[in-house]
């Protein structure tokens, strides 16, 4: 039974509540029953009848009390508790059916979470238990019941997969099977995202038990896609503001740049502009979101999506940007994949471009032929149009860099003198690079430059008129590639340059830029193989042999189950196939009917031993009333002793007061008692189950510090700067959580002067797992906004050669629950205290390495889930102890050649 | 007199006959530790056996004069005295009220029991003595004898009364008179009979046999109190609140009885039933003989 957060263990004891009222009535009906006694000095008995019937009944608001009295202990004895874990009293299957899409790879620790505790669950019930997944994978659904260790095995490796959870699939493979469970207990752990037909789904689930449905909460779940040059970032809840960065990385891991994404209230799309130059927006290969790790988060870009720099070179005479100027449709067609370079064609060079378009130019000094023709060789494109000029050229001489031989004059259609009507594009060649292209409709050439038949001719001709004659040739030349258009780019010879047709030729030929002239040999059925292949994290796999090589068309059809998202084929020039489709739209997963929790419960606090606590504090008073009521303690004389003890008392404090008058702060009693035992201390977050970690840890630490070391450290004890004296304490263990608020200055003073004498803070982030994508976390602004109010010195990433990874244990790295990361300590060997540093930073969470409960048993499993790396942490946390408390001296052994050096001399 | 009357006495009188033996048993064992302790009543007077010797004084008869004795002395003579030995009259009352029906607890008798222990204990005391024993107020010969005892007990059990208080009854001038209650009824009462027996020239004892939860009030709470004769009750709301004030109580009418008996020359002896009931013998049979001898 439940309301609300509110909920009671044994509820059936709440029905004794209905009693109370039924004994007020008694109580105000009947005065309790005096005993019978008889008792013959009766005349005696007489002689006192003045003082014989005192009040028999207890006044009204007495009762009331009791009765309240009554009411909290019995509400106390049914159990209340705030936030209960909900506990199933089933004994049928555990079902675990788990949305194991990018959705919830942000979440995945809590799922993971969730299917260790219902691996325990089920090893303490002893129910059998399956795990059932939702992505269309290489699904782990098991037919079989898994044994606890098993699902926790699979718990620790399972990962989630860079697809959607397809629900509708998973509802009708169940249709089919036509499974059942008794009596199931079904626990759906859900990405929040909204399927096809979820109802369908939650009712499939419903037939076999009780569903639960586990949802996230202020779980961030984007998606990025890219439109023309911008990134659209959508997330699925528009609750709360929310301030991420969006991050571009180039394919060997730099980072190129960042751009802040920001949500306002409600919004849920909203647009971003990677402002980058061109040479770097090219080198882009993923743009994520830098706070999320999901593949869902992710763009990865494809090559043929890169911008190409293009120079132009036109003759003199049309120049200018009217409609008749050549240069205009070619920058029309292109401009939305490509940057244009200005100047001559030395310039062009000069800036690299990739590929060159020579309109209607015939003359080419010698040094130019030889300068375009090593360009070409290196990989670029040049684009040559006919026009009067070439075609004039053509009959006087073999114009260079041309990939067939040309008739000179060219040939019109359609004229005045001529019996021909203008010729329509007719086909691309199959072999040539348009063979992927829409036909061509419609367009009508009037006027051509005619090539010489035979030779490499037809063999080099992409796309043909209706007679057969080539209207475009191109040849590979070295890595580049050199075309040729038998027509003007300008409408003049043809209605090629307003037709949609041109734009894709240019936009091929761009391509061809980037992607190689071995798209050219390619045709229609080559594929790609799988080069990196994202996972549901978001991170880069090798892909397996699973993973077969697709085709342009596969990779353009989206990502399945046998299409994983990834960039595939040339390392250089990958094609990309993003987890998310193009056009994506999330909503938030709403289910009616079904219990929803969250995966991160709040803690359950047990009201019971308030409720007892205030009903015994209730009865104290009761009593007292009781006595002074029936006259045992009278009011005056208590009254008076009691004001008689407080006096004595606030005569004692005031004496002490004026006696003490200190110089310095007195001694508070905490102080007092931590100092006469050396002990580690951390400092509270008020964040209670953190502040718990850290006293677990510290005891943990403590604890292996007593069996290793020659310090033998007293039982931890928690600080507040703000109030407590941290001069006593040698080492402070500070645990970062989101959203700390500000110190105040009184204790960045403590903590600066803690620091200046020798003290050692560790400050932990405990975010390093979320960092693997070189985010900023919420945990490490908060730290930032700490470390910016205090006076530290500069710091700097831990070397091998640093103390803290010798001044015990030989260590390669300070490790904590969490590997990678760097750690931070003070730069450089400043001599003030002994060159101590005096703070490390890092967010590899020790504590949950080190805490142990009052049993000795680990509390957190290390995140490799493998006990040698909490030895390692625990020898990483005796290192920086005996830090704290030694100093360098074992920095000094690096002189120690030196002054053996110096003995023997 | 039909024929569950007859049943009914018969019944009583075998109830009665089943405590005989037991009681008298009891008192019989009582009076012997008592007696054990005892010695004549040392005093010279008409007796058979011998008390002392004493000088010849003028007066005496030759015939006293202890020639063995005298002889040993060169010149006097000595007289011997035997121990002033009487037979008396003792008249028992045991108050026969309902009010001596009555035990706080299993652990002791009802004040009743130990009443009629305590005035056949006494009796048998008595008739070893030579004494005679009677009940006070009943037309008959006082018992003496062996077997005084049991029939006074025999007496004491079938003794029914139907007012308060002692009752006046024949008693020989210079008896004496024991009388058993608790006195929880009119003070007057029990003052004017015994002013009256003192100005007949007869003294005695008062024993008052009480409970001890009559004597310490030990209640506390609500409670209900019942009149052990009738149906009247008192209910007090908190009885600890009175407590002082009905120990008050207690003690005044307690000294009312030490009054009475000291104006009026009377013994008086309190005895609780949870106390040995030879706690209150031995006083009571010391009294006695104090009294008869200062009648001498």
């Amino acid at each position: 039974m439940s309301f609300g957060a509110l909920s009671f263990i044994s509820p059936a004891i709440l029905a004794a509540l209905a009693v109370l009222p039924l004994v007020w009535l008694l109580l105000r009906a009947t005065p309790p029953k005096p005993q019978q006694k008889i008792f013959p000095p009766f005349i005696l008995l007489q002689r006192l009848t003045s003082k014989e019937e005192t009040p028999d009944r207890s006044p009204w608001w007495l009762l009331l009390l009791r009765l309240f009295i009554a009411g909290l202990a019995i509400i106390a004895l049914a159990g209340p508790v705030i936030n209960a874990i909900p506990t199933s009293e089933r004994d049928g299957p555990l079902i675990v059916v788990l949305d194991d899409s990018w959705a919830a790879a942000q979440g995945w620790r809590a799922r993971q979470d969730a299917l260790h505790e219902a691996a325990a669950e089920a090893e303490q019930a002893d129910r059998p238990v399956y795990l059932m997944t939702t992505a269309p994978s290489a699904s782990t659904t098991s037919d079989q019941p898994l044994t606890p260790t098993q699902l926790r095995n699979l718990a620790s490796s399972i990962e989630p997969t860079p697809f959607l959870a397809d629900r509708v699939q998973f509802t009708e493979r169940v249709a089919n099977s036509e499974r059942t469970f008794g009596n199931a207990e079904i626990r759906w752990l859900s990405d929040g995202l909204a399927g096809v037909n979820d109802r369908a789904f939650l009712e499939t689930l419903e037939r076999w038990g009780d569903v639960s449905v586990y949802q996230d909460r202020d779980m961030p779940v984007l998606s990025v896609t890219k439109t023309d040059n911008q990134y659209q970032v959508t997330r699925l809840t528009a609750d709360a503001a929310w301030v991420g960065e969006l991050a571009a990385r180039a394919r060997d891991g730099r980072e190129l740049g960042r751009a802040a994404i920001a949500f306002s209230e409600g919004e849920s799309q909203t647009t971003v502009d990677l402002d980058l130059p061109l040479a770097l927006q090219n080198e882009i290969a993923v743009v994520a979101v830098a706070q999320v790790r999901s593949a869902g988060a992710m763009h990865l870009s494809d090559a043929r999506a890169r911008r190409s720099l293009i120079g132009i070179v036109g003759n003199a005479q049309n120049a200018g940007s009217n409609l008749l100027s050549s240069g205009h449709y070619v920058r029309q067609a292109l401009a939305p994949f490509a940057a244009f370079s200005s100047g001559d064609l030395n310039d062009h060079l000069e800036a690299s471009v990739s590929v060159i378009v020579l309109d209607d130019v015939a003359a080419l000094r010698e040094s130019d032929v030889i300068a375009l023709t090593e360009w070409l060789e290196r990989g670029g494109v040049l684009i040559r149009f006919a026009g009067p000029r070439l075609a004039e050229a053509a009959q006087d001489f073999a114009v260079p860099l041309m990939p067939i031989e040309v008739r000179g004059g060219g040939r019109a259609f359609g004229g005045t003198l001529t019996w021909d009507t203008p010729q329509t594009l007719s086909t691309y060649s199959e072999r040539g690079p348009f063979s992927d292209l829409e036909p061509p409709i419609e367009v009508l050439v009037r006027r051509q430059l005619l090539a010489e038949p035979g030779g490499e001719t037809s063999r080099r001709s992409w796309a043909q008129l209706e007679d057969g004659t080539p209207l475009v040739t191109g040849q590979r030349v070295g890595d580049g590639i050199l075309a040729l258009f038998h027509t003007t780019a300008t409408p003049e010879w043809s209605d090629l340059p307003i037709s949609k047709s041109f734009i894709d030729m240019l936009r091929k030929l761009t391509q061809l830029s980037t992607l190689g002239p071995e798209q050219l040999e390619t045709t229609d059925s080559a594929v790609y193989a799988p080069l990196n292949l994202l996972n549901g994290f978001g991170e880069f796999r090798r892909p397996t042999s699973r993973n077969a090589p697709l085709s342009a068309a596969d990779i353009d059809a989206g990502p399945s189950p046998d299409r994983w998202p990834g960039f595939y084929g040339d390392p250089d020039a990958p094609l990309s196939l993003n987890a998310t489709p193009d056009r994506f739209e999330m909503n938030p997963l709403s289910i009616t009917g079904a219990r929803t929790l969250a995966y991160d419960p709040t803690p359950p606090r047990n009201l019971a031993p308030w409720l007892v606590g205030i009903a015994f504090m209730l009865f104290l008073i009761d009593g007292v009333v009781s006595l002074i009521l029936s006259g045992k303690m009278h009011w005056p004389t208590t009254a008076r002793a009691a004001s008689v003890f407080i006096l004595t008392g606030l005569m004692f404090t005031a004496a002490d007061r004026a006696a003490a008058q200190p110089i310095d702060d007195a001694i508070t009693d905490k102080s007092r008692d931590a100092i006469l035992e050396t002990r580690l201390a951390y400092v509270i977050t008020g964040d209670e189950p953190l502040d718990t970690l850290s006293a677990q840890a510290l005891s943990g630490l403590s604890r292996e510090l007593y069996r290793r070391t020659a310090l033998e450290p007293a039982s931890p004890i928690a600080v507040n700067p703000e109030t407590d004296d941290l001069s006593i304490y040698p080492f402070l263990y500070w645990p970062i959580s989101a959203g700390v608020t500000p110190l105040s200055d009184a204790s960045l003073a403590n903590v600066e002067s803690f620091m200046r004498f020798g003290g050692l803070i560790l400050f932990d982030t405990r975010d390093a797992e979320a960092r693997a994508t070189n985010a900023t976390t919420a945990q490490a602004n908060a730290l930032q906004a700490i470390l910016r109010q205090l006076d530290i010195p500069p710091l700097a990433q831990i070397d091998d050669q640093h103390v803290l990874l010798r001044s015990f244990y030989l260590l390669d790295d300070l490790h904590g629950r969490f590997p990678g990361e760097t750690v931070w300590a003070q730069a450089g060997s400043a001599n003030a205290n002994d060159g101590v540093t005096p703070l490390i930073v890092g967010g590899r969470d020790w504590a949950s390495a080190w805490a142990v409960d009052d049993l000795g048993q680990y509390v957190r499993p290390m995140s490799s889930n493998n006990e040698r790396a909490r030895e390692y942490a625990y020898r990483a946390g005796v290192n920086i102890v005996m830090v704290a408390f030694t100093g360098n001296y074992k920095s000094d052994q690096v002189h120690t050649p030196i002054l053996l050096e110096r003995l023997s001399r | 007199m039909n024929l569950s009357d007859s049943i009914l006495v018969r019944r009583d009188a075998e109830a009665a006959a089943a405590e005989f033996p037991a009681l008298l048993v009891e008192a019989d064992r009582i009076a012997k530790s008592v007696a054990a302790g005892l010695h004549g009543r040392r005093r010279a007077g008409q007796g058979e056996t011998f008390w002392q010797h004493r000088p010849y004084a003028f007066g005496d008869p030759v015939a006293a004069i202890d020639w063995r004795q005298s002889a040993r002395a060169s010149d006097r003579l000595f007289v011997r005295e035997n121990e002033w030995e009487i037979a008396e009259t003792v008249y028992f009352w045991r108050d026969g009220s309902s009010s001596l029906e009555f035990s706080s607890t299993h652990e002791h008798p009802t004040k009743r029991r130990r009443a009629d222990i305590l005035s056949t204990a006494l009796a048998i005391l008595l008739a070893q003595g030579g004494e005679r024993v009677g009940i006070l107020g009943e037309e008959r010969v006082p018992f003496h004898g062996r077997h005084a005892a049991a029939r006074l007990l025999e007496s004491l059990l079938q003794y029914r009364q139907d007012e308060p208080g002692p009752p006046l009854g024949h008693v020989q001038y210079g008896a004496k008179v024991v009388l058993l209650s608790d006195f929880f009824f009119d003070e007057d009462r029990i003052a004017e009979r015994v002013e009256t027996l003192t100005e007949a020239g007869i003294t005695g004892a008062l024993i008052q046999v009480v409970d001890p939860c009559e004597e310490e009030f030990p209640f506390s709470g609500r409670v209900r109190f019942k009149n052990i004769a009738n149906d009247e009750h008192i209910t007090f709301g908190n009885t600890t609140q009175i407590r002082r004030s009905y120990l008050d109580v207690f003690a005044a009418h307690r000294d009312m009885l030490h009054n009475l008996a000291t104006r009026t020359g009377w013994s008086l002896i309190t005895h609780r039933t949870d106390n040995p009931a030879e706690t209150a013998l031995l006083p009571l049979y010391t009294a006695l003989s104090d009294q008869k001898a200062t009648l001498t």
